[in-house]
């Protein structure tokens, strides 16, 4: 019989990902069913940009509070199209740090300090990106400002 | 006492905060251990009748302070960054203080009300 502690089932966020900016403040997380979840990476742009995964949001402030007052209407347009492509209501939140996310949901929109984890993590093209792990890395600075 | 609060922006979209509203009866409050004790965000309400209130936020986890009339509209802002540790005080003329995390996802100036929508629990 081992005496090895026993592992823990599932992984973190893949460095392969982090790469593209999984696992790094902000992001959206859209529940698609019960425990399975799909991260977008959002990034601050000054330009239009090929390539890049996730949802881009122009402005040219460099000032990571200007960019983040963005947020909430650019989610919420976000939200509006792939509602209105997919014929659903989706249930998502933009998440700002571990204790923080702004959830869009029947009722509104909700402040809460409880963050999604856990579960299926998937990427937008259905890979998987953590399971039975936080959503985000694990680093002194994983807030991204631009 | 908890007041569900909506902050409604110029896009139409509603905000809502769980608040825990804290009664300030003296012009002085100490913001950081209220902060411990109940957690963002939080309603300050003075009720001392003075004109202004003195709010020290000295080691405050970052957060910001929307100055609210006694109809909760909004008057003005102050932000709270990195852990301020020397002695930093403000003073505000409202009745209310609403104290939320940094960072805000939405631009100040889009705030057009702010409304007590319930009170959601009495302690």
């Amino acid at each position: 019989m081992s005496t090895e502690p026993e592992k823990k089932l599932g992984f973190p966020v893949r460095s392969s990902h982090v790469e593209m900016g999984y696992g790094k403040f902000p992001y959206v997380i859209i529940r698609l069913h019960y425990a399975i979840y799909m991260q977008i990476p959002i990034h601050f742009v000054k330009e239009q940009q090929e390539g890049m995964t996730g949802i881009l949001i122009q402005t040219p402030s460099d000032d990571p509070k200007e960019q983040q007052s963005l947020l909430l209407n650019s989610i919420w347009k976000f939200k509006q199209q792939i509602d209105a492509q997919k014929k659903n209501s989706h249930r998502l939140c933009v998440v700002l740090d571990a204790n923080q996310a702004y959830y869009f949901g029947p009722e509104g929109l909700k402040f809460s300090h409880s963050i999604p984890a856990g579960g299926t993590l998937i990427a937008n093209q259905n890979e998987f990106v953590a399971m039975g792990h936080q959503h985000h890395i694990e680093s002194k600075n994983t807030e991204r400002h631009g | 006492m908890k007041k569900q609060l909506a902050v409604r922006l110029s896009s139409g979209l509603e905000v809502n905060f769980h608040t825990t509203e804290v009664l300030a009866t003296s012009t002085f409050i100490d913001v950081p251990p209220v902060v411990l004790e109940h957690h963002f965000p939080i309603l300050l309400h003075f009720t001392h009748g003075a004109l202004v209130s003195t709010l020290h936020l000295s080691q405050l986890r970052d957060a910001l302070l929307l100055h609210l009339d006694e109809n909760l509209q909004f008057q003005s802002a102050t932000y709270a960054y990195h852990h301020p540790q020397g002695d930093f005080d403000v003073q505000s003329q409202s009745p209310y203080v609403l104290i939320i995390p940094l960072p805000i996802p939405f631009d100040l100036q889009h705030i057009q009300s702010i409304q007590i929508i319930t009170n959601t629990e009495t302690k």
